[in-house]
């Protein structure tokens, strides 16, 4: 995934008082501060209620903002960023861990880890030990507005290559999510682990699409107001897009599809690493604590309509029951298999990937 | 004694005075052009590390050749950029041409064409002809969703350098018309405004009262789907209402339209300097030689501001040919450019290395350009 960066409807309310969430604790305890610092993705320092607990006992911590996976990796080897905790999604933690930017967790001082799919742990275990926790996972899958046309079927090719849909449809602009789409549509094995020939051919493909692409958005926001004004009829979208648009008042009365594509839809844990420099090692424990608790989890669900990686009954008795069916979030050996859904893993060949981006883009 | 003691002090005092005044100099240019410097130069020099490998940007040695840099010199990212033959396209026929190549002749004509006229009769064919050339792979009708050229270079091996003449294209094309544009408002406002001129110089530059992201964003307002130009087409049934023009927003048109509603009041200032200190004795001679007002106009007011004219061209194009904010906010995905990739290099692709490579070519370009038209501004009286 990666780069969540628009206001939800939630949070829009409360970004404005809300600087780090201090409010959201509640009270005169939410000036408390702490000295943890936590480097974090824009998304989620919209609304931190819950993590109430830990700022009302150790203050608020710092919150750096974390923009997409792949410029904060640099960004963060480049000396430029210091942190206690960071949130890189798993797939990058094998590359956080090479350029010395991380440090192994030891999950026995997280209590609440106890209730974390254990299924999902193998992306953040590199040499054995455990670098990456996952915290948070959703898909990435185009949401189409069927008031305004229907698809010939369910799949990323018959969208990309509508006629009808001429500079109707936008796609995030993040290097790898674009070329495995090219590389679904050729009908590739496995998206994760394409050969410099299907890179170059998904290329190809999504070359050949780009009179549908109106777009590349760069935040979340963009592609919602494009969506809703009928701008575009079609984007990739995440969970909470699809949560954030059926709610906004001038979609009512207006169906819209977050489609399941026959190709697969795209899919990514997130999860939080530990500073290699951490200057607050035993308060960063004390916050994963928080991460992991029913009502960190809970609000995963209900306010950013995303996957936690800890869902247990408790959570799941609080979360709300349409979200919890639609995107499965109480299956989650089902919710992420392929070929419904392609899961992001580590790509030794990353720059491959990025690079016939590139050539996407110029053409 | 006491002469001989009087002469030997003179020079003491001359030396002190001098002393002083070199002090004085340097404390005023000091400050300024030392921070400028550093700021110019240290970066600068170390975006060439980067781009010969001296320097990469994992924070380990294996952590960069996990990412895919180069983690000693080697001019492999300079060869990628600069090797590959490029074509010139003319009316569906190409011819490779190397890239060297093209730089020659492209300094060439921009020589021949801005001091041409220095070869006497000879400039009256040289100066035009050069000026055709060197224009006619750039200039573009940005109608629809791309540039539309009559002729024009791309590379098939080097999306790079593809993207790099798209740019120029863009700036070229917005700069002349940004130049077409000012260039009546400048006139009236130095020959026609009396005493009144200068409140209307700040109502020109009213919008940059306002920050430039608001203004690019305003655009999409008035461009989109729904917006004002496609609403006026509905209401007066030019359009369907389910039948938007959509290369309004998010096209290669977008970002010329941005561009130069940006940047025309820029141009119009050194335009405008030119024209008012032009010497109006001169227009009353031609006058009374017997020239008309156009033939005036022609022989003496045009020559006369062609240095502030070329200063204004090229107060535009050297920003825009790496611009990338525009294109990013209301070009879409057609109206990426050479400034984007630059962009992508140092952000999302984590590629510093094939970034500071784009860099370092576009900075030469531009001093390359500079260099070649402040000779004219000089020899013109334009710098002053």
């Amino acid at each position: 995934m990666i780069a969540p960066g628009g206001l939800t409807r939630r949070g829009f309310l409360a970004a404005s008082g809300l600087t780090f969430a201090g409010l959201a604790a509640g009270g005169a305890l939410a000036a408390k501060k702490s000295p943890l610092v936590v480097y974090d993705w824009a998304y989620y320092q919209k609304d931190y209620k819950g993590f109430a607990k830990f700022f009302q006992t150790y203050g608020v911590p710092t919150y750096v903002t974390f923009n997409t996976d792949q410029a904060e990796l640099a960004k963060a080897a480049s000396g430029a960023v210091q942190f206690d905790l960071t949130h890189p999604c798993i797939a990058y933690i094998p590359d956080w861990k090479d350029a010395g930017l991380i440090q192994a967790i030891d999950t026995t001082r997280i209590p609440n880890f106890k209730g974390v799919d254990k299924s999902l742990l193998g992306p953040g275990v590199v040499g054995g030990k455990v670098y990456g926790i996952p915290w948070d996972w959703g898909y990435s899958t185009p949401m189409y507005r069927a008031d305004k046309f229907k698809p010939k079927e369910q799949s990323w090719e018959s969208l990309l290559f509508d006629k009808r849909l001429r500079n109707k449809i936008t796609l995030y602009d993040e290097g790898v999510a674009i070329i495995k789409i090219g590389g679904l549509i050729n009908g590739v094995d496995d998206p994760n682990a394409m050969s410099q020939a299907d890179i170059d051919k998904a290329a190809a493909t999504m070359i050949k699409a780009k009179p549908n692409i109106a777009s590349f958005w760069q935040s979340e926001t963009q592609a919602m107001q494009d969506f809703i004004s009928g701008k575009v009829w079609v984007t990739y979208a995440w969970p909470d897009t699809f949560a954030q648009v059926i709610a906004n008042k001038a979609m009512k009365g207006k169906p819209v599809v977050y489609m399941q594509p026959k190709e697969g839809m795209l899919a990514w844990i997130c999860s939080f690493a530990m500073g290699a420099k951490a200057k607050n090692v035993d308060l960063a424990y004390k916050y994963l604590d928080v991460a992991y608790s029913t009502p960190a989890m809970e609000f995963l669900v209900n306010v950013f309509y995303t996957g936690g990686s800890a869902m247990t009954k408790a959570v799941l008795a609080k979360s709300d029951p349409k979200f919890v069916k639609q995107f499965r979030l109480n299956d989650l050996q089902h919710a992420l298999k392929p070929p419904r859904v392609w899961l992001e893993r580590h790509l030794p060949n990353r720059v491959a990937y990025l690079k016939a981006y590139q050539k996407v883009k110029s053409a | 004694m006491a002469e001989i003691a009087a002469a030997t002090s003179v020079p003491e005092p001359r030396a002190l005075r001098r002393l002083r005044s070199a002090a004085g100099t340097l404390g005023m240019l000091l400050p300024g052009t030392g921070w400028l410097l550093l700021f110019f130069l240290v970066p600068l020099y170390y975006v060439f590390l980067f781009s010969t490998g001296l320097r990469w940007q994992g924070v380990t040695k294996a952590a960069a050749v996990v990412n895919g840099e180069l983690t000693s010199f080697s001019w492999s990212l300079w060869g990628g950029l600069l090797g590959p033959d490029v074509s010139l396209n003319v009316l569906g026929a190409s011819v490779a041409l190397p890239l060297w190549a093209v730089g020659v002749v492209e300094v060439a004509l921009l020589a021949l064409t801005l001091f041409g006229a220095r070869l006497g009769s000879w400039g009256r064919f040289v100066v035009p002809a050069s000026l055709v050339l060197l224009v006619l792979p750039y200039l573009a009708l940005p109608l629809g969703e791309s540039l539309h050229r009559i002729a024009g270079f791309t590379s098939a091996d080097n999306p790079s350098m593809s993207l790099f003449f798209r740019s120029v294209s863009m700036s070229f094309t917005v700069s002349l018309a940004a130049v077409v544009l000012a260039f009546p408002i400048a006139y009236f406002l130095a020959f026609c405004m009396g005493t009144s001129k200068y409140r209307w110089i700040v109502i020109v530059i009213a919008p940059f009262l306002t920050s430039y992201l608001l203004r690019v964003l305003a655009f999409k307002v008035i461009l989109t789907d729904q917006g004002l130009v496609n609403t006026l087409l509905f209401d007066t049934g030019l359009r369907s209402r389910d039948n938007p023009v959509d290369w309004l927003l998010y096209s290669q048109f977008t970002v010329f339209v941005v561009l130069l509603y940006a940047w025309v009041p820029f141009v119009a200032l050194p335009i405008f300097v030119a024209l008012e200190n032009q010497d109006r004795r001169l227009l009353e001679a031609a006058t009374d030689l017997g020239a008309s007002r156009l033939l005036a106009f022609r022989r003496v007011t045009l020559p006369l501001a062609a240095p502030g004219i070329v200063a204004a061209f090229l107060f535009i194009f050297i920003p825009t040919i790496g611009e990338f904010v525009t294109p990013q906010l209301v070009g879409g995905s057609r109206g990426y450019l050479y400034g984007s990739a630059i962009a992508d290099d140092f952000g999302q692709n984590n590629d510093w290395q094939s970034g500071a490579v784009l860099a370092l070519f576009l900075i030469g370009v531009v001093v390359v350009l500079t260099a070649t038209t402040s000779r004219f501004l000089r020899a013109t009286g334009g710098g002053s």
